[in-house]
């Protein structure tokens, strides 16, 4: 997810440079979003090994779920043509790389 | 001019190739991945497969017969059947792989979903090998195929540590959290996708195709010198850019349209146009080779002329 949420970032930029055309990154933005939504389905659907994990995964899916959430804005404002916002509707997606690097070992980050 | 024209043949099959849906992915794949790391991978595979090519165009020079011909010839009938029919799978397989890389390819620029794309890009495929001469196919999509050149100079314009570069070439690291199974299992795989069976029987083909004899082997060693070095260029370059720009940011790529985002980062639309021009004549160069490959081989192996 951490990946989907760089990668959505460098599109905002590229699409605000006005540096690809606009059909490239609605196209870039839906792939992000449906990599994202399946990610969100494979971490949802894996069973907690006891309940003292619940905390952490009700804590990881809200983190997975804010990355979705905003990938899915940003592919909305491409497809409606307002490339101009897209860098501040992907400014967000930092902090959401950052809370999510919290669950990621720092040797792996 | 004819001299430069007498290597289109070496530069589409290398285009076609070596730049086909398979290693576009995978070279991006691979340099968001594993930086340098394998670059040494695709070093083995053009050398390996410029000794290939040189002896089945050799082989089809000297004897005016192609590869499949001989092989039916030494081996038997029932063992050149199997070779056939295991080559002809994998050139059925790869022509699937590469329809689905020219749509795909189109969508990135249209408005319309890739599968919309396959018969229309499949009918074009018939009405070129039915309609265009071989020589005037070559030379379109192999000089076509060469704004993939847009990445290497992706590369160059975003200004990269050429030392480090260097280093990481030559001094490859498997980066945390992969291990040496998942580096050897890469290696392979981009063994497999730059080091194709078509391309040489595509290559010796292309040798009779031409009528060469003894007398054409500069023209065959030049093909071979120049084409397959400039497919391994277009293929570094396609690393060296995912490695300055996605890796940084730890982007997994898993799509084509993330191989062409490091040209539009460095490079805007003008680099984006060259590249997606590039990755349609490459992919489309490597449909016409396979279907070529394939009506080649059988005819060969039958004997018909």
């Amino acid at each position: 997810m951490v990946s989907v949420a760089r990668e959505t970032l460098l599109t905002a930029e590229v699409a605000a440079a006005g540096a690809a055309p606009a059909r490239y990154v609605t196209l870039r933005l839906a792939e992000a979003e449906e990599r994202a939504n399946s990610i969100i389905q494979t971490f949802g659907s894996v069973q907690p090994p006891a309940p003292s994990s619940d905390r952490l995964r009700a804590a990881l899916l809200d983190a997975l779920d804010d990355v979705g959430g905003r990938v899915e804005r940003l592919r909305i404002a491409a497809y409606r043509g307002e490339h101009a916002a897209l860098t501040r509707l992907a400014r967000p997606l930092r902090e959401a790389v950052a809370r999510l690097n919290r669950f990621i070992p720092p040797a792996l980050r | 001019m004819k001299k430069i024209l007498t290597v289109a043949l070496g530069i589409l099959t290398a285009i076609g190739g070596f730049m086909d849906i398979g290693d576009l992915v995978t070279d991006a794949l691979i340099g968001a991945r594993f930086g340098l790391a394998l670059v040494w991978v695709t070093v083995v595979a053009v050398v390996g497969i410029m000794v290939y090519s040189e002896m089945a165009g050799r082989v089809a020079a000297a004897t005016a017969r192609t590869v499949f011909d001989l092989v039916r010839e030494r081996l038997g009938a029932r063992v050149a059947l199997a070779n056939l029919a295991a080559s002809y799978f994998v050139n059925a397989l790869t022509l699937v792989a590469e329809l689905c890389g020219v749509a795909l390819a189109i969508e990135l620029v249209t408005d319309v979903h890739y599968l919309l794309w396959i018969p229309l890009v499949t009918f074009m495929a018939f009405l070129v090998i039915w309609k265009m001469p071989f020589k005037r196919m070559e030379r379109i999509y192999g000089v076509v195929g060469l704004s993939l050149f847009a990445f290497v100079v992706a590369v160059w314009q975003l200004g990269p540590d050429w030392g480090l570069m260097l280093h990481d070439a030559t001094h490859p690291r498997i980066p945390p959290g992969d291990g040496v199974p998942q580096y050897l299992f890469y290696a392979i795989v981009m063994l497999g996708a730059q080091m194709t069976p078509y391309e040489v029987f595509f290559f010796s083909s292309g040798v009779v195709e031409h009528h060469w004899t003894p007398k054409n082997l500069t023209e065959i060693r030049m093909n071979n010198l120049l084409g397959y070095p400039i497919g391994g260029v277009l293929a570094i370059g396609i690393q060296a850019a995912a490695y300055l720009v996605l890796r940084p940011g730890g982007i997994e790529v898993t799509h084509l349209s993330q191989t062409v985002l490091p040209v539009a980062v460095a490079l805007g639309k003008v680099g984006f146009a060259f590249a997606v021009v590039g990755i349609v004549a490459a992919t489309f160069g490597a449909v016409i080779e396979p279907l070529l490959s394939a009506g080649y081989t059988v005819a060969h192996h039958f004997g018909w002329s």
